[in-house]
């Protein structure tokens, strides 16, 4: 059942950094996820940046994201520096030791797909760098999505734990230091063994206070 | 049990069934396993799903403005010389008995968000309407995310599903062309479907071109980037 897979998942505060997953480790993840997941027309027009065990990148990243934070709400003319307060919910970018970094990416048609469209004069789009960058990103962030979870079960299967990240610059420019970096990441997900998750890092008043939306207010019968 | 004997049998549906239909009662427990499976930015969850059961005029007519956007997208391909196709891998979305359309919502905080917000002095964005159009991107990420749980849970119950992401990027012509969609008010993220197949994509195709109908690669999709 999926619910086997998938209720232990915990956002994670700290990992671990004795407990290492090796490459094959994540490599065996990574290859049971991907057949698991769909892209419109076979298309996939995503590369996922795999970083290994290096903590001082890892900080590196956790600061470019922790900054982004702070920028933003200065221009929103808000983050009062006396109240500053750095959020844990990014934490676990700087212990993780492995870094998942998803951007889009160009493809080509498969044969298939390129004979159809030679056949009926349709558009292959996914091809255009302009395209993929600026205006595919939504829909490829679904698809992004849909293979983030599918890598979530794998890493849970393997008894690892995984977070997710969207807090990062949106100008790829900021990414200077990381140059396999050529669109704006879309998301960035973190693999390790736990060693600290958020819900143990809140009071019980607050576990209770930090719900989720009400079912009936997620999902609407029309009829 | 593992992620892979949920996923595995997961196939393009081309038709739904018309005699064997999931109850509301199936969908909503599909729904409520799927759901807590997902998660979301500082529980924001800043979509939401409506749900929308059987009705086979609606369906078509769903379907219809899907196939007309990609009509309306590839212009008069019969001027040309060419020969229209319809997609077939929109088929699904006129038989389906049950169909998932996910839209942005706006979305207050928590309790426990707001205190934090208030704390820190941080903005929560997710409760602006305004910001619907900046946030679009990520919130999609969860809704592809929510999707696959409902996803596992559909195949789960072995039932079938089906995705779409190729309909009018328009919100107003969700209103106009059809009194069915009246309450969407914002730019649909995804539209999925439930139900029986009685056909899929892979059943449809020939042996020649399913073997041409290849995936990229595994070392095209990922990039270990400190080992060569």
């Amino acid at each position: 059942m999926i619910t086997d897979s998938l209720q232990r998942r915990a956002h994670v505060v700290n990992y671990s950094t004795t407990e290492i997953p090796t490459r094959k480790d994540i490599e065996d993840i990574l290859r049971t996820a991907l057949p698991l997941v769909t892209s419109k027309q076979k298309g996939y027009p995503y590369q996922v940046h795999v970083l290994g065990p290096n903590l001082e990148r890892s900080n590196k990243l956790y600061n470019l994201c922790e900054g982004n934070k702070i920028e933003t709400d200065e221009q929103a003319n808000m983050g009062d520096p006396e109240k500053y307060h750095a959020n844990p919910g990014l934490y676990h970018m700087r212990s993780a030791p492995w870094t998942l970094i998803t951007t889009p990416m160009t493809r080509k048609a498969n044969p298939f797909h390129k004979a159809r469209f030679e056949e009926s004069d349709s558009l292959w789009e996914l091809d255009s760098p302009t395209f993929i960058n600026e205006e595919n990103r939504e829909s490829c962030a679904v698809e992004i999505g849909m293979l983030a979870k599918a890598i979530t079960g794998a890493t849970l299967d393997k008894g690892l734990d995984t977070s997710y990240n969207i807090c990062f610059p949106h100008l790829v420019h900021k990414w200077k230091d990381f140059p396999f970096i050529r669109y704006t990441p879309t998301l960035m997900q973190t693999i390790g063994k736990a060693d600290l998750y958020k819900w143990q890092t809140l009071t019980e008043e607050n576990r209770k206070l930090d719900t989720d939306v009400s079912f009936e207010d997620m999902f609407k019968f029309v009829d | 049990m593992t992620v892979t004997d949920t996923f595995k049998r997961r196939a393009h549906v081309v038709h739904y069934k018309k005699d064997v239909i999931p109850t509301r009662s199936q969908i909503e427990e599909i729904l409520r396993i799927g759901y807590p499976l997902a998660t979301s930015k500082q529980k924001a969850f800043p979509y939401k799903c409506y749900v929308l059961g059987p009705n086979e005029d609606r369906s078509k007519v769903l379907y219809e403005m899907c196939e007309g956007n990609k009509v309306e997208f590839d212009g008069d391909v019969e001027k040309k010389g060419y020969t229209y196709q319809a997609n077939p891998n929109l088929f699904h979305l006129a038989t389906a008995p049950w169909t998932l359309i996910f839209t942005p919502r706006v979305a207050p905080g928590n309790q426990f968000a707001q205190e934090q917000c208030a704390k820190t002095g941080t903005k929560w964005e997710m409760g602006d309407e305004s910001f619907i159009p900046h946030g679009r991107e990520s919130w999609s990420i969860e809704v592809g995310m929510i999707a696959k749980t409902i996803t596992g849970a559909i195949l789960d119950a072995g039932w079938d599903t089906s995705y779409n992401i190729c309909f009018p990027k328009n919100v107003t012509q969700w209103k106009t062309s059809s009194s069915y969609f009246g309450f969407i008010k914002w730019m649909p993220y995804l539209v999925q479907t439930i139900g029986k197949a009685d056909l899929y994509k892979w059943q449809n195709m020939k042996p020649e071109n399913l073997a041409k109908d290849t995936c990229p690669p595994f070392e095209d999709i990922f990039s270990f980037e400190d080992y060569e």
